[in-house]
């Protein structure tokens, strides 16, 4: 691999990472700009959404003016949004500028596609790199998001790629001068028979990409806000899954056919993420296992469905916009679809956590004045602390200073807590399962490809 | 599939038809430039045809695919199975049902019955209104959280005091059954909470040590009328007293709920006292 397709291959991983990178950020942002859990989830949507709406225009403008041209500026373009998150003061600067990231990734990362086409001169190796570096980058990209939100500030994860997106543009520079001096439009792209989208593929990509966003996004959200995970825990925690799905791609290369291995990783992602929705306690080692199937099957069924969507298609880059376009009108389509679900969730179990809460404080030791007392504040507290999993220990302020007093207070505290992680679990099952829906709706895609070439 | 991999390898597994190689298509003995997977290339020195072997490869990779897909689907089930039965989906304690009768556990002191005299209260009381224990507590601790709390449910301020007075009755009951307040203190309550305003009841709730220490003071006017009767009682054991209902000229008139005077009102409340006491 030389040095221009390492750049591209680090475009492509850069732009697709932003897809998840933000992930481990949303909590913190979520507290800054004192949203709504809806309103942070956009910070995710916009991205996911400019992208799907772009992909397959930014590919016939690549065509037209230039891959190496139209990458160059895609990936210009996505160093000033990025310069735009990093310096947002508000939640409407912040995703403005990832609207205009996205506008930039879509043009860099389909641009990226045809240049590799070119330099490898071989589809199908060109697709792997392609498909492969996009996968490197949403893997590293939960953990990356995390390390710097904890270690700097969730804007850092903005900034440092302002100077990544131009290193990578470094050696475009060759083709840009080409493309400037002589650049010959090709024919346009024929939707003759063979080369139109290939729709149960597509379909079947967005349908998986639907459950793949909402299971990151929710796993987060469970660890950080419901578990009270630091950044870093939960992005140790999460990584699982970018290895798992490393794992799953040299299982991938065992199997020749496409349709059993997008079926099997459909099937491993549904298990997994449903296995999130059955979790018996909240504990992280129960959140391992079903990474695992889920980031084994990820990979199985993103790279079948990718190489079905592509294969002897041409261009490459217009069948390459359509599969991003699919994955990331997915994203947006489970992300629309489970916050809401989410969100009611959390306000129902809300209520339930305060009343097995309130339920300690009664069954409690304490005098009953006591007992009405700290029922009042800690209605106060889960009132003023709006949308978010309750912190309830600043209604047990300040504690007793009778050691027995204080013990009884810390085993009320302790108990609430418990049950607030049990409630906060509670209110992430029914989207998980709904993800897991998700992925065995892509079965019926992948089955109906069986006329077809998959 | 690797780019890398042998190109005679069907692309859609080998149970699925294939076109005609072509002659590029043909694995040869030398390793293809990048591929970093030599073992997939058939040796020169092989004996077998090279279609044969590929046929071969590309059967034992689509029997792996079945294999891989049949062990998806257990692990999948196993999986979910296992958390299931673990006790999955993990949620927060139910809050119990109020209607439930409550044990009341043998009471060792004064402060633990009249911690199980405030639970049953709020039980029977909720119970009367279909909520929670818990959410009802919650609504008492204050004016504007009790308004709210009638508001979100559409009860009156009427609605409340007379679930509040039948969780208080449930609560003598309870007390009563448990052997923890004698039948004439359990009587004297009753009567009391009959009358008792709602800021009154609250009151009882959140302190219930009196009704079990034998100060019915807690009670109110009309406790306080008990206690002048319990004391008659007392002197009419002791032989300091012929009369034990002479104390309860005013205790009677402070046990009246505000605006209730009269004479009609007072005898009907002495009578009742009277009836209570017996012969």
């Amino acid at each position: 691999m030389n040095l221009r397709t390492a750049a591209l291959a680090g475009a492509v991983g850069l732009v697709l990472a932003d897809s998840s990178i933000v992930v481990l950020a949303l909590p913190e942002i979520f507290r800054q700009f004192e949203t709504t859990i809806s309103g942070v989830s956009w910070v995710l949507i916009i991205f996911n959404l400019v992208l799907a709406l772009l992909a397959v225009p930014a590919a016939h403008l690549a065509r037209r003016h230039g891959p190496g041209r139209s990458a160059a500026v895609g990936l210009a373009v996505f160093a000033g949004g990025s310069l735009v998150c990093g310096l947002a003061t508000g939640l409407g600067p912040l995703l403005a500028g990832r609207a205009v990231q996205a506008a930039g990734g879509a043009v860099a990362v389909v641009g990226a596609l045809e240049l590799m086409v070119s330099t490898f001169g071989d589809d199908r190796r060109a697709i792997a790199t392609w498909v492969g570096a996009g996968a490197i980058g949403a893997a590293i990209g939960p953990g990356l998001g995390g390390l710097l939100t904890e270690l700097v500030s969730w804007q850092s994860i903005f900034l440092i790629q302002v100077p990544i997106a131009i290193v990578a543009g470094v050696p475009l520079r060759e083709s840009v001068i080409q493309e400037t001096r002589e650049w010959k439009i090709p024919e346009a792209v024929q939707p003759v028979d063979g080369n139109r989208p290939h729709l149960p593929a597509n379909l079947a990509l967005a349908l998986v990409s639907a459950s793949i966003a909402a299971t990151l996004f929710l796993i987060v959200l469970m660890l950080i806000e419901g578990w009270l995970l630091t950044p870093i825990e939960a992005a140790l925690v999460v990584t699982v899954l970018p290895v798992a799905a490393l794992a799953g791609s040299r299982i991938g290369n065992r199997i020749d056919s496409i349709r059993i291995r997008a079926a099997s990783g459909a099937i491993l992602l549904a298990g997994g993420l449903a296995a999130l929705g059955l979790l018996p306690k909240a504990s992280v080692a129960l959140v391992i296992p079903p990474q695992i199937l889920a980031g084994i099957g990820l990979s199985l069924v993103l790279s079948a469905l990718t190489e079905a969507a592509l294969r002897g298609r041409s261009s490459a880059a217009v069948h390459g916009g359509w599969t991003i376009s699919a994955r990331h009108a997915g994203v947006v389509l489970g992300l629309l679809i489970l916050t809401p679900i989410f969100t009611h969730q959390l306000d129902v179990q809300k209520d339930a956590a305060l009343d097995a809460g309130t339920a300690i404080v009664l069954d409690s030791p304490i005098d009953p004045s006591a007992k009405i007392d700290l029922g009042e504040k800690l209605a106060t507290e889960v009132s003023e602390q709006g949308d978010r999993v309750p912190d309830l220990s600043p209604a047990f302020e300040p504690m007793p200073t009778d050691p027995v007093e204080r013990n009884q207070y810390e085993a009320i505290l302790s108990g609430i807590d418990a049950q607030l992680k049990k409630a906060a679990t509670k209110a992430f099952s029914l989207s998980f399962l709904i993800s897991a829906l998700f992925g065995l709706l892509a079965l019926i895609p992948i089955g109906m490809t069986r006329r077809l070439d998959l | 599939m690797s780019p890398d991999e042998p190109t005679d390898v069907m692309p859609g597994g080998g149970d699925e038809p294939t076109r005609e190689n072509r002659p590029g298509d043909e694995p040869t003995g030398r390793i293809p430039e990048g591929n970093e997977h030599p073992t997939d290339v058939i040796p020169e020195a092989s004996d077998q045809p090279t279609e044969v072997k590929g046929a071969a490869a590309a059967n034992g990779r689509g029997g792996r695919g079945i294999w891989v897909l049949v062990a998806s689907i257990v692990v999948s089930l196993a999986l979910g199975g296992i958390y299931l039965a673990a006790g999955g989906p993990v949620g927060p304690d139910k809050a119990a049902d109020p209607c439930d009768a409550r044990p009341w556990t043998n009471p060792q002191n004064l402060e633990e019955a009249a911690q199980q005299f405030a639970l049953s209260a709020a039980d029977g009381a909720a119970c009367e209104l279909g909520v929670s224990r818990e959410e009802l507590t919650r609504s008492i601790a204050d004016d504007d959280s009790r308004q709210q709390f009638m508001d979100d449910h559409g009860f009156t301020e009427s609605d409340l005091e007379d679930a509040l007075r039948a969780g208080l009755n449930r609560a003598v009951d309870d007390a009563e059954n448990a052997g923890a307040l004698s039948p004439l203190l359990a009587s004297g309550a009753r009567l009391a909470i009959r009358v008792m305003p709602m800021s009154a009841m609250i009151g009882l709730l959140e302190n219930a040590d009196g009704i079990f220490n034998g100060d019915l003071g807690s009670l109110g006017g009309v406790g306080d009328a008990l206690n002048a009767i319990t004391g008659g009682i007392d002197g009419l054991k002791s032989g300091t007293t012929d009369d034990p209902l002479s104390g309860l000229g005013d205790a009677i008139e402070k046990a009246l709920p505000k605006g209730t005077t009269g004479d009609d009102t007072t005898n009907k409340l002495k009578q009742s006292l009277q009836d209570l006491l017996g012969p």
